[in-house]
């Protein structure tokens, strides 16, 4: 019995009344031919037909016997897995269960992952790392950057939602997001922002004046006191008339 | 044939054709898959000190967009082709030396330090500050507005280092928060 290896070939003369046993393990593939010869000579005889009998045999382990063919002849086995445990299934469709992949994987196709209530986890451990680098620009959207392993980020352009404009109604304000605008009332030297991503008295916010006309008077903002959930920004004097500020909010 | 005998159809797995393992559990050493794979079940990757890259070359993009909320921790983002990044939130490693009003070092975007009573400026030594085109930004953080130095008027970078002036000497300690931005 010949037990199939990956890249073998077998082959074997055998009488007419003899087959020849196959022992092929899960993830083999091959084929197993016969051409009947003349017991003489030992020239291959008989028709092309009759010369093409053979089987296939593999992936799933399995073991059988090919023949006997009645007459003598060659067998040939001939596995055409290029190494251990490799099967070239190039050309087809295939449809899996669960897949364990414990080697690595090279996808050189498309990928795609776009069912709905799955995930997908990329998280190896040790020195294992990620990289994520196309030729061509790609997206990445609602996901959570470095909440918890934060790293380094470079961008080109960088933006920051503008979450609400109330500088036409100067006055303190409620705006929960990381950028904003709104307007100092004149009148007052300070405006209250009331704001849910200042976690903590730990927060910062950062403060300009953001308008084409300087105010007679309230020309800077001069110092910001946050507290948690919101922070009070105070200008150098009274304003003359509403002086429009820009905010963004750190955490 | 020309003879009596068994005719046997065989699939060979190589031609174009469906091979349905959906029930299967399947277990490959190497993978490499030629055509579309497209994966309806959940993925996993978290095996130690083997790394995944995704780097399509030519028009290949990668689009990640969850439904729900994902997280990417612990990547560092852009380093070498740099896109447009855009959040909702925005949160940067913080450090607190305002304990200690006067010069400090901390290594974080972010951080909170004191100008000391009697000084008008104060040096921050921070590594993100790569150049002297680092963008710092600093403004006073505190309830009550100290008597003499009201108000940042600037701030001069160089690599490494920035240092940020009051309009005049302080007379208490007056805390400052900053933002490193290289």
């Amino acid at each position: 019995m010949a037990t199939v290896t990956a890249g073998q070939t077998w082959t074997d003369v055998r009488g007419a009344l003899e087959g020849f046993r196959v022992d092929c393990p899960q993830n083999c593939s091959g084929t197993i031919s016969f051409v009947p010869l003349d017991p003489f000579t030992g020239e291959a005889t008989g028709s092309l037909s009759e010369q093409g009998n053979s089987r296939r045999f593999g992936p799933h382990a399995e073991k059988f016997t090919f023949g006997p063919m009645g007459r003598y002849g060659r067998f040939t086995l001939v596995s055409d897995s290029r190494s251990t445990g490799i099967i070239d299934i190039t050309g087809a469709t295939t449809t899996l269960g669960s897949l364990t992949n414990v080697g690595a994987t090279t996808i050189t196709g498309a990928l795609t992952f776009t069912s709905a209530n799955v995930s997908a986890n990329f998280s190896p451990t040790g020195t294992g790392t990620v990289t994520i680098n196309p030729a061509t620009a790609g997206t990445i959207n609602n996901m959570q950057i470095g909440l918890t392993g934060p790293g380094f980020a470079k961008f080109n352009a960088f933006a920051l939602w503008l979450t609400s404009d109330t500088s036409g109604t100067p006055g303190p304000a409620t705006i929960n997001g990381p950028r904003g605008r709104m307007a100092i009332a004149a009148g007052s030297s300070s405006v209250v922002l009331t704001n849910s991503q200042f976690s903590s008295p730990l927060a910062s916010c950062f403060v300009f004046i953001s308008q084409g006309t300087a105010d007679a008077t309230l020309t800077r903002i001069e110092r910001v006191s946050v507290t948690t959930s919101s922070a009070t920004i105070y200008g150098n004097a009274v304003a003359t008339g509403n002086v429009v500020i820009d905010w963004i909010a750190v955490a | 044939m020309n003879r009596y005998g068994r005719y046997t159809l065989v699939n060979d797995p190589r031609s174009a054709a469906s091979i349905d393992y959906s029930s299967t559990t399947v277990v490959l050493g190497t993978g490499v898959t030629q055509g579309s794979t497209t994966m309806t079940g959940s993925l996993t990757f978290t095996t130690a000190n083997v790394s995944a890259n995704f780097s399509p070359t030519g028009t290949g993009t990668v689009t990640i967009n969850p439904a729900t909320f994902g997280t990417i921790n612990n990547m560092n983002i852009g380093q070498t082709s740099m896109g447009l990044g855009r959040f909702n939130q925005l949160q940067l490693s913080y450090t607190d030396n305002s304990g200690t009003p006067g010069n400090t070092t901390f290594n974080t975007g972010r951080g909170r330090l004191a100008i000391a009573a009697g000084a008008s400026s104060v040096v921050l030594t921070n590594s993100q500050i790569i150049s002297a085109n680092t963008s710092v930004y600093a403004i006073i953080n505190q309830a009550s507005a100290d008597a003499t130095l009201t108000h940042i008027q600037r701030v001069l970078t160089a690599a490494n280092t920035a240092t940020i002036y009051g309009n005049a000497a302080a007379t208490g300690n007056v805390i400052v928060d900053v933002m490193v931005v290289a």
